[in-house]
């Protein structure tokens, strides 16, 4: 990664409470082994 | 070095990767970090950072020697661990086979002159850097070896071996990010920043 510089300052910034975009939602045990996906 | 006022909006990065078919299933793996243990440093489009600084090398200090320490978030000027962005509109390294993430970046966040270092990350878009002679429409596929996701277009030579196709739609159903095929090409083309 290319350089970001020096350290200016510091944040503290909470959890989001909701996903800011609509697309479905994945389930854990629904990510496939590589030869699952379908050719 | 400062602390910002409170803030509670994630700031927006923006960051070069690789999607990669892993044994365990699809995931982001990072360019320029990797394991101690072997293998390239995966995470999940929202994860929190694993700090990697305690396997560091210091310099032997009368016979001793020291290691680095171990964060649980980033600290700045101690250590080098989170995930890694930079601010918008800052040059972007348009390497083909690469993906540009565009994420949003919360918890302890230490903002630097260019970019930042965060504690916690969450992908919300991502887009293949193609060739530079490649133009749409683009199709994805992953080689069994590296399992890396590149994209292609009819312009392309044919692979040495041939890779599994796999859709936008897949990545984006497995992965919950938004995936623009020719968001990163677009921005190369017009000579423009993210």
């Amino acid at each position: 990664m290319a350089a970001i510089g020096e350290p200016v300052r510091t944040h503290d910034i909470p959890d989001p409470q909701e996903v800011p975009h609509e697309v479905p939602q994945a389930e854990p045990e629904a990510v496939p082994e590589p030869a699952a996906i379908p050719a | 070095m400062s602390a910002s006022p409170a803030g509670d909006e994630p700031l927006r990065g923006v960051k070069a990767g690789r999607v990669t078919v892993l044994a365990q299933g699809v995931a982001f793996t990072a360019q320029h970090a990797s394991h101690p243990a072997g293998g390239a440093v995966a995470y999940a489009p929202e994860a929190e950072m694993s700090c990697l600084c305690g396997y560091a090398e210091l310099p032997t200090v009368m016979g001793v020697r020291m290691s680095g320490r171990w964060h649980e978030r980033p600290e700045p000027g101690d250590g080098h661990c989170g995930f890694y962005a930079w601010k918008l509109d800052q040059p972007f390294p348009w390497m083909a086979g690469t993906w540009m993430l565009e994420v949003d970046l919360y918890g302890r966040v230490v903002e630097h002159e260019h970019g930042y270092r965060a504690q916690k990350q969450r992908v919300l878009r991502i887009s293949p850097v193609p060739g530079v002679f490649c133009e749409p429409p683009f199709t994805l596929s992953y080689q069994p070896g590296d399992g890396h996701v590149t994209a292609a277009c009819a312009r392309c030579p044919p692979a040495q071996a041939p890779g599994h196709p796999v859709s936008a739609e897949r990545m984006r159903s497995l992965l919950n990010v938004e995936v623009d095929l020719e968001r990163a090409w677009r921005l190369r083309a017009d000579d423009r920043h993210p």
